[in-house]
């Protein structure tokens, strides 16, 4: 086997992996001795190139994008900066009356400038990702008024984390127009901002002011910081190789021939994709903080035990937090403080009191983070269904919470009572994976029968080993599903009390480290789910 | 520095424990017999490890296309050689290369097939180095057999008894006809073959220099696996590495393929009476080779007349099944 082989041959594509081994034996190692040998001063700048490295060896020639998006935050942020310094500048020489015209005035032309910005890096995302969508439904409707008119479905290639990238750019330069920071002039720290390889696939969604400096002032890395990432992404390994990996069969099967299924099997298979959803994603963020921590680098945690979660809301504060920080702060914020939702709000809570008063605008702003929450996971009405069950929960949950208090106090059930609580937690977890059901299938239309299959045929009449045999999936391998989850639910439970588990083996003695990381190293090379009989599976939000 | 050199003493020294740990397990996971409940994949493919040593004259290796259309029995039975199929399903060239090693650990085959349907099976790079790790600690290809470990695992010798006694062929009988509509046309185009695949053929060419036998690129019929491109391909590459390639897709006189009848699943595959006119073709140009003996009548090779007289009957109760 030729070395030239093994470099060009596979195209980079396994490396959208962190748990492949040639991202975990070739591209960090590598990157790593390098960062390890350069001198301090010229540590950042090779990050930035093993950022494009990794890049061009996933995507290619799509890298243009990341770099155009990048150039266009850099002179975009300039633009705004070098606005705001003017009006500084005009309000300091000007006279009293004059001030708010002026002021009016760049507010607009930055205004201007930010919608520029925003249409450049969103239409990038609506060419690329949504236009083939549109002209589908474009088609459908003209087809059903019989104009005889059949538009071509654009398709294009699109970079790998366009979804990710583009929100942070965006964060970028609206965090500059409300001069929460200031624009950067270091093309160079920006770039590496937005392009550092372990959250280009994935995420999370950082923040200007989370990462960039950090990035950009990368120390030598430290042997405590080492081991503590590399045991991160030992923990990730586990989550995504034994159990996300080993419950991909039973899920593509039922979903694809889910006609053939009855509902209990369909309920099953949509318990399973939720868990290899949530040990998938879960399990590469931890290889991605566990990168970050090597580098002693701090990112933003994407996950907080999302069904330790008593409602739907709080599942969204737990489940890829940076996605709804980001809806939160970009969208919720700016609609509800929009002039005409405060006048809203304001002539409601007159007719319908303190607590029902705001609802109307709140709807609004949630309707648009949930229908921009599910178009950002992909362009399909089941997606955008998927958006809209979570609106109508939450606003759901939010109406009638107060008839909910109520019945509690009569009643005496105390909200803190465990049973309560636990009521509460399987309760959101059944709605999750209703949602996460329509979110799988294969169309709005295949999610509805499959949900209708699931309530009016809930039976398991066809269990047996044959059946567990076609699924893939023998009594060994939920087995193991079910010792792994049980772990996660362990250290989760843990973590849940604030209780670092990595510093808890760390104070122990040699013997027991070593026993602990041994097992678990044993564990994932028996049990994974990788080899003769599996199919790679790719981390599964990379495709959003 | 010493700071730096103790970290990496006690690195080395934990690695070394995970080695050794990892060696043991290879040891119990690794199967006892080639036989499929011993946890052996591939088990008919696998069948050759168990043949009496330095008896196969032919190894045919591949995917399912090979499987299905090389019957080793008929060609013992109409010219006295001894063919081992080594295909298995979606077979790709690393697994080739390995059946190839198993088969010349006992065997010193004169001639070497592969059927190319599986040099257009993509081998990533993660693969490729799964299958370098696999070959120093067999716990990352049998790490599965964990489900069926049995106390006899523990004992660490290996003893192969298996035998498959049709000789890796797999019979299909049933017909169903294919489009040939965009089977064979004109065209110089060709497709691209995966960096690793050639490098891998070429290795397979090596061994087999190495070993004296002559590698010959075979491509069976199949409307679906096989195209002119692809044709085209193969054929410079053979070229290029001076490998013999006889592309029956192109034979339709020699082999009278009916794409109405002698396909089981559309022109994928060949049934029998498709593998029929293979094996019949096949026959005929191993014999033109002048490097094979006729070993009918040689009291060593005595299983083989038995072998056949097992599949004559088998054939025979399917095909009244049927």
């Amino acid at each position: 086997m030729t070395l030239s082989a093994l470099l060009l041959g596979g195209r980079g594509g396994d490396l959208t992996s962190f748990f492949s081994l040639v991202f975990l034996f070739m591209f960090l190692p590598a990157f790593l001795i390098i960062f390890s040998i350069i001198p301090n001063k010229g540590k950042k700048y090779w990050l930035l190139a093993a950022s494009y490295l990794f890049f061009w060896f996933v995507s290619g020639t799509l890298v243009a994008y990341l770099f155009l998006s990048t150039l266009s935050m850099h002179y975009f942020g300039m633009w705004l900066e070098k606005s705001q310094t003017e009006l500084k500048e005009e309000l300091s020489g000007a006279p009293r009356e004059n001030k708010k015209t002026i002021k009016k005035q760049y507010i607009r032309y930055q205004r201007w400038i930010v919608f520029l910005a925003v249409m450049i890096h969103i239409g990038m995302l609506l060419i690329l990702k949504y236009s083939g969508f549109f002209t589908k439904n474009l088609n459908s409707l003209f087809s059903y008024l019989d104009l005889g008119i059949d538009l071509a479905v654009p398709e294009y290639l699109m970079p790998i984390g366009i979804s990710f990238f583009t929100l942070q750019a965006l964060s970028y330069i609206l965090d500059v127009y409300q001069g929460i920071i200031k624009a950067d002039h270091n093309l160079f720290r920006l770039a590496l901002f937005i392009s550092f390889f372990p959250q280009i696939v994935e995420g999370p969604i950082c923040r200007y002011s989370q990462t960039a400096e950090a990035l950009w002032e990368v120390q030598p890395i430290r042997a405590r910081n080492f081991y503590f990432g590399l045991q991160r992404i030992l923990f990730g390994m586990m989550k995504k190789v034994v159990i996300a990996d080993r419950l991909n069969k039973l899920v593509t099967e039922v979903f694809l021939n889910f006609t053939e299924y009855e509902g209990g099997i369909i309920a099953i298979a949509a318990v399973c994709y939720t868990v290899q959803l949530y040990m998938d994603f879960s399990g590469t963020m931890d290889a991605v903080m566990g990168i970050a921590d090597i580098l002693g680098i701090r990112m933003p945690e994407n996950f907080a035990r999302p069904f330790f979660s008593k409602t739907i809301s709080e599942f969204w504060k737990r489940w890829h937090i940076t996605l709804g920080t980001w809806f939160k702060d970009y969208v919720f914020y700016p609609v509800t403080m929009a002039s005409s939702m405060k006048n809203l709000t304001s002539s409601a809570r007159k007719r319908f009191g303190s607590y029902y008063g705001p609802i109307p605008a709140i709807s609004i702003a949630l309707f648009c983070v949930w229908a921009c929450n599910g178009l950002w996971h992909g362009s399909a009405w089941h997606y955008v269904f998927f958006g809209m069950y979570h609106f109508i929960l939450i606003l759901a949950g939010k109406l009638i919470y107060p008839a909910v208090r109520s019945f509690n106090e009569k009643c005496h059930i105390r909200p803190e009572w465990f049973g309560y609580r636990l009521l509460q937690m399987v309760r959101t977890a059944v709605l999750v994976v209703i949602g996460e059901l329509f979110f799988r299938a294969d169309g709005l239309l295949a999610g509805f029968y499959m949900f209708r299959t699931m309530i009016l045929q809930f039976t398991f009449t066809s269990l047996d080993n044959t059946l567990l045999k076609k699924l893939g999936m023998d009594r060994f391998d939920f087995l193991i599903v079910g010792l792994a989850l049980i772990l996660v639910w362990i250290i989760s439970m843990v973590n849940e009390k604030g209780i670092s588990v990595r510093e808890v083996i760390d104070r122990q003695t040699i013997v027991i480290r070593w026993t602990v990381w041994l097992a678990m190293l044993l564990f994932i090379i028996v049990f994974g789910a990788y080899g003769l009989g599996y199919i790679p599976v790719d981390p599964m939000y990379a495709q959003f | 520095m010493q700071k730096f050199i103790k970290h990496a003493l006690r690195d080395i020294l934990f690695l070394a424990i995970l080695v050794v740990l990892l060696l043991i397990l290879s040891k119990i996971v690794i199967p006892k017999d080639n036989a499929p409940e011993d946890g052996m994949p591939y088990a008919s493919a696998n069948g050759i490890l168990s043949e009496q040593a330095d008896t196969i004259d032919v190894v045919t290796l591949g995917d399912s296309v090979c499987y299905a259309s090389f019957i080793s029995l008929r060609l013992w039975e109409k010219h006295g050689f001894t063919v081992y199929n080594c295909g298995s399903s979606e077979q790709k060239l690393d697994y080739s290369e390995e059946l190839l090693e198993k088969a010349f650990r006992n065997h010193s085959p004169r001639i070497v097939i592969l059927e190319t349907s599986a040099i257009f099976r993509n081998i990533t790079l993660d693969e490729v180095l799964l299958d370098q790790a696999e070959k120093i600690l067999p716990v990352f290809s049998f790490h599965d057999r964990w489900k069926t470990l049995r106390t006899r695992d523990l004992d660490f010798s290996v003893h192969y008894t298996y035998k498959d006694y049709a000789k890796g062929y797999q019979f299909e009988d049933e017909a169903k006809a294919a489009d040939t509509d965009f089977y064979i046309w004109e065209t110089t185009d060709t497709v691209y073959i995966p960096m690793q695949n050639r490098s891998y053929i070429k290795h397979i060419k090596s061994r087999c220099d190495e070993k004296g036998s002559r590698l010959v690129l075979v491509s069976a019929p199949s409307t679906v696996n096989w195209n002119m491109m692809r044709h085209n391909s193969i054929e410079k590459l053979a070229e290029k590495l001076g490998i013999e390639y006889i592309d029956m897709n192109l034979l339709q006189k020699e082999v009278p393929i009916d794409w109405e009848k002698d396909t089981y699943d559309k022109g994928d595959h060949l049934n029998y009476s498709g593998a029929e006119k293979v094996t019949a073709y096949l026959g005929e140009y191993l014999e033109k080779t002048g490097l094979l003996t006729d070993h009918r009548g040689d009291p060593a090779y005595q299983q083989w007349d038995k072998d056949l007289e097992t599949f004559n009957r088998v054939i025979k109760e399917l095909l009244a099944r049927a």
